[in-house]
């Protein structure tokens, strides 16, 4: 069976979340891990995954006033306001006893002189309660009317409660007082004050109810024990008749079920209780002054009682219904997202920076070499291994004819370490000018660079060191020039290592080429 | 959804008593885009991404921390600076009885040559799986060939991830031959457009390449979906906070009964659109915080919607809903308000006056945006001042046009990768569509009734709103790749 959510609980409920929400520190991640340990903490991981929002809210109220209660050393205001409510529905209850009795005491003096007046009882105990009702059903309509938000009962009410449980609450820590005195008076008045409406709305039954208990143990008592005599009397024009009519009337809802003569009084009874205060009341009978005491303890139960207990009853369903309305709302629904959602961190640590003093690859390209014409010498072309073949082979022969090498020898690169080692050995004094091609279009490594600063180290110095630098290739063109970017960025990689090295293309040619 | 956890342990995988946790090195050629494989996976835009190659010097570790527990990490290293030197040495302990990997890095931990080179070896060192990085939209080189051979002689579990650059796959199917032939698995896997679903996908696939790790590797799935389901689930919120500040807003002005009305009413309609304009906004950084977008604040595509004010005429047309829809979603009949929805749906309605009020509230929407401050309610006239009042809206389009917006919205921050840096380069948008458009007739009414709510400030909208929700995160999943698309998305 569901554990019903008491007011106790949805206060302390309510007024943690407030106090998430306007502490400066409750970030929505520290909320996240304080929650989510709660979950993880609970032993019950499990259980509370398969269970519904409302379990994993008892749950986590559980554990956050057990943590509020270390923390500020007294529990949340839940229990004390719950107590402050009980202690006013038990202080209503008894002052509405205290009334019933002592008003039907008052109203059952009699003397023997004057029959007791029964339009005296209508008009005291059952026609303003009857009014009182019509009012509470007609509020709703009346408080749209008026646009207003919270019943100046209730707003008081709020007010006093806010008051008493302040003083409970303040402690040592300011900080903890003023974010709980601010979530406090908003929880009690927001929402319409819908958390006060019910439990304020069911202590006025109670307190009726206990009156009209009263006033009915009164009358029981005084019938039981004395000698009354009731009788009515009236200036206007209204008939035995007529009042027959109208008791009969008011008696339906009973008369059906314990017969006429002991649900009202008859014509005849009524006729002889009329009090007419020139002739007496010595001519009248006995019986027919007695006969009117069932009826109005019927129309007390009936019209003061019974519709009290109605009103209780529904205000206790209305009541457990908003309770669960209320725990509906989405700040509730966080709470136990926040407990069954795993905290997620895929962040590394921040990076150390970088030293980004080196000289920027965006500097102007420097201007193509070779201006002036140079003569023509042999050269051996050592191409990536990826390259060699015919055509680009052919294209390069090609392209660096103009440029004064002639290309009489090529040798693949790159393919292995040892290869390369081998090639290098062979190059060793040599005045041959060579030729490195390289693919500009990927990324620098220092295998690379190294092999180009080694071919430089070995070469005599009158040979002359060139690099090609090429852009990617694709079938149609094998002997692409490079990106401008991947130029620059390679000419300040080869420049850091080696010296006196020419650069064979330019992104500038790249550019004419390409058009 | 409730999921149900295992109590992880890291018991898979110890090696010497000692607990290990799954970790995956990034490893590839400079500039394949390993960092920003890595930001796309984590979510985080703080990895440095540069198109300048060697960047990342150093290893650099990205543990993936669930509840406070440190599950499997994933670690950037420096690229490959000498593959051909390492091959020829690590093929050289390899024909002895000696561990390459050990051996290699034993021998030249001290080199400065080989430096990065053994900054790379040292989380398989640690024991850590292979993530090969490289680029699928050029050619295979020999230098890529000698890499793949030195990570096989490692012998650790691997994996390779084709990140195509630009989006050009012209070599995958060079690559995967090679791939075949010394990986495990291979994936292709675009750092610069991989969302969501994706990112799940790999994390999948890398429960392929080492049985041990699979259970961690299922925890890591579980709670990434947990964590995006929570997210969506804090859009939703976010959406309804601003469907709500705006449908609820009104504000108030005080004229001296002598001044004219002309330019107040001006100021005041122009102080209601910024104001608006401001919550949308906040709304979007909401999102776009949530999303781990911290970076950046990138540019939406030159024809997005998005880029036109709340108020523009275009957006008013292309977003919110069709003409018979909006009478689905409004709940009424009466040949009034019809009429006036025609208009509404024809029309830069704006409808934002409470002293028009129906069938005449919706006369108004023929006056443009331009005009509509003449038709500012004057509540009284005191002896004092003239009060006038603009807001709540109660035209049946405007909320439709803010959440078309907002899943708009979300789509871009969901759709950039974190990798990316080229944030002058914008996101193409494929229409500017209304996704509300598509809403069923159950789902129109739900949405409708909620907004019917909010306008009227009603204070039981918990179910209402609850409906909706869900509605939005089912449209954000789909969105988001998270859950599948059935035809329409509101279901």
């Amino acid at each position: 069976m569901k554990k019903m959510w008491k007011f106790e609980d949805i206060v302390d409920l309510d007024y943690f979340c407030r106090l998430d929400q306007l502490t400066e520190q409750s970030s929505e991640t520290d909320l996240h891990q304080r929650d989510r340990r709660i979950f993880l903490e609970s032993g019950k991981q499990d259980e509370l995954h398969t269970s519904s929002h409302l379990q994993c809210l008892r749950f986590w109220l559980q554990r956050r006033r057990r943590i509020f209660d270390n923390d500020s050393r007294h529990p949340g205001p839940g229990p004390y306001l719950g107590n402050l409510l009980w202690a006013g529905t038990l202080f209503l209850m008894l002052l509405g006893g205290v009334l019933g009795f002592g008003a039907g005491l008052s109203y059952f003096a009699y003397t023997g002189q004057t029959p007791l007046n029964v339009f005296i009882f209508f008009a005291i105990f059952i026609l303003p309660q009857f009014l009182l009702i019509l009012l509470i059903l007609l509020r709703p309509a009346l408080l749209r009317l008026t646009d207003s938000t919270l019943s100046p009962l209730l707003r008081t009410l709020a007010a006093l409660l806010k008051k008493a449980v302040e003083k409970r609450l303040r402690t040592s820590d300011s900080t903890v007082d003023i974010y709980g005195r601010k979530a406090l008076a908003s929880l009690l008045v927001e929402n319409k004050g819908s958390l006060l409406k019910w439990p304020l709305f069911k202590a006025t039954q109670i307190c009726a109810i206990a009156f009209n208990i009263g006033l009915a143990a009164v009358t029981l008592f005084k019938v039981a024990t004395s000698d009354l005599a009731f009788g009515w009397q009236t200036t206007l024009d209204i008939g035995a008749q007529g009042l027959s009519s109208l008791v009969q009337i008011l008696a339906l809802p009973w008369s059906w079920l314990f017969g006429g003569s002991r649900s009202y009084p008859t014509l005849e009874q009524i006729e002889g209780s009329r009090i007419i205060l020139k002739e007496g009341i010595f001519h009248l009978t006995t019986t027919d002054l007695t006969s009117w005491w069932p009826f109005l303890l019927f129309c007390l139960l009936f019209y003061g009682l019974l519709p009290r207990v109605i009103l209780l009853l529904a205000g206790a369903f209305m009541n457990r219904r908003d309770r669960q309305r209320y725990l509906q709302q989405r700040k509730f629904y966080k709470i136990s997202r926040r407990m069954l959602t795993p905290v997620v961190s895929t962040q590394a640590e921040p990076e150390r920076h970088l030293d980004d003093s080196r000289p920027s690859s965006a500097e102007p390209p420097a201007a193509p070499e070779g201006g002036e014409q140079l003569p023509t010498r042999k050269a051996l072309a050592l191409i990536p291994v990826d390259l060699f073949d015919g055509i680009t082979v052919a294209s390069l022969k090609e392209y660096l004819l103009p440029q004064g090498y002639m290309v009489s020898e090529t040798k693949a690169v790159f393919r292995s370490y040892e290869e390369d080692r081998s090639l290098l050995e062979q190059i060793t004094d040599t005045d041959t000018a060579v030729v490195v091609v390289l693919e500009a279009w990927m990324a620098p490594i220092r295998e690379q660079l190294a092999f180009l600063e080694e071919v430089a180290g070995r070469l005599r110095q009158e040979a002359s060191l060139g690099v090609c630098l090429l852009g990617r290739p694709d079938p149609d063109r094998p002997f692409a020039s490079p990106r401008p970017r991947d130029y620059l960025l390679w000419r300040r990689k080869i420049t850091e290592c080696c010296a006196g090295i020419s650069f064979l293309t330019t992104p500038a040619a790249a550019a004419k080429e390409e058009s | 959804m409730l999921r149900r956890y295992i109590v992880f342990n890291h018991a898979g995988g110890s090696s010497k008593g000692r607990v290990m946790i799954p970790e995956f090195a990034i490893l590839g050629h400079p500039n394949e885009g390993k960092s920003s494989v890595l930001s796309t996976l984590t979510e985080d835009d703080s990895v440095r991404v540069s198109e300048e190659p060697g960047e990342t010097v150093k290893c650099r570790t990205f543990p993936v921390i669930i509840d406070n527990r440190e599950i499997i990490r994933f670690t950037d290293t420096p690229g490959f600076q000498n593959p051909t030197r390492m091959l020829s040495e690590m093929q050289k302990y390899s024909q002895t009885s000696e561990d390459p990997l050990q051996s290699f890095y034993r021998r030249y931990h001290d080199d400065e040559d080989l430096r990065h080179d053994c900054e790379l070896l040292r989380p398989l060192l640690r024991g850590a799986g292979i993530l090969y990085v490289a680029d699928g939209s050029r050619p295979l080189r020999h230098v890529d060939l000698a890499e793949m051979e030195i990570l096989r002689l490692t012998g650790k579990p691997r994996m390779a991830i084709l990140n195509c650059k630009g989006d050009q796959e012209k070599y995958a199917q060079q690559w995967k031959t090679q791939f075949r032939r010394h990986f495990n698995s291979s994936r292709i896997f675009n750092a610069h457009q991989a969302g969501y679903r994706q990112r799940i996908m790999l994390l999948e696939a890398l429960k392929s390449i080492e049985q041990d790790w699979q259970e961690a590797l299922d925890y890591v799935v579980t709670a990434f979906e947990d964590d995006w389901q929570n997210r969506n689930h804090r859009t939703a919120e976010f959406i309804c906070d601003l469907l709500t500040d705006c449908l609820r807003l009104k504000m108030e002005k005080k004229v001296a009964p002598e001044t004219s009305l002309g330019p107040a009413k001006e100021e005041l309609f122009r102080r209601y659109t910024s104001e608006l304009v401001r919550l949308e906004n906040r709304c979007h950084r909401r999102m776009r915080k949530l999303f781990k977008h911290n970076v950046f604040d990138y540019r939406l595509p030159s024809h997005s919607i998005l880029r036109q004010d709340l108020f523009a005429d275009e957006t008013w047309q292309f977003l919110g809903l069709g003409r018979s829809q909006l009478a689905v979603a409004g709940g009424a009949g009466g040949a009034a308000l019809a009429a006036g929805l025609d208009l509404a749906a024809g029309g830069a309605s704006l409808g934002l006056f409470t002293s028009l009020g129906g069938a005449l509230g919706a006369l108004g929407a023929v006056y443009g945006s331009r005009n509509i401050a003449s038709k500012i309610k004057v509540l009284g006239i005191g002896t004092a001042a003239v009060k006038l009042q603009i807001g709540p809206n109660t035209n049946p389009q405007f909320p439709f046009i803010v959440l078309d917006r907002a899943l708009l919205y979300y789509s871009h921050i969901t759709t950039w990768a974190h990798g990316r840096r080229d944030y002058d380069v914008p996101l193409p948008e494929s229409s500017a569509t209304a996704l509300t458009r598509t809403l069923p007739r159950s789902s129109l009414k739900a949405i409708g009734h909620y907004f019917r709510l909010l306008q009227k400030n009603g204070f039981d909208v918990e179910e209402a709103e609850e409906r909706f929700k869900k509605l939005v995160i089912r449209q954000l999943n789909v969105i988001s790749g998270a859950e599948e698309h059935e035809g329409n998305n509101f279901h």
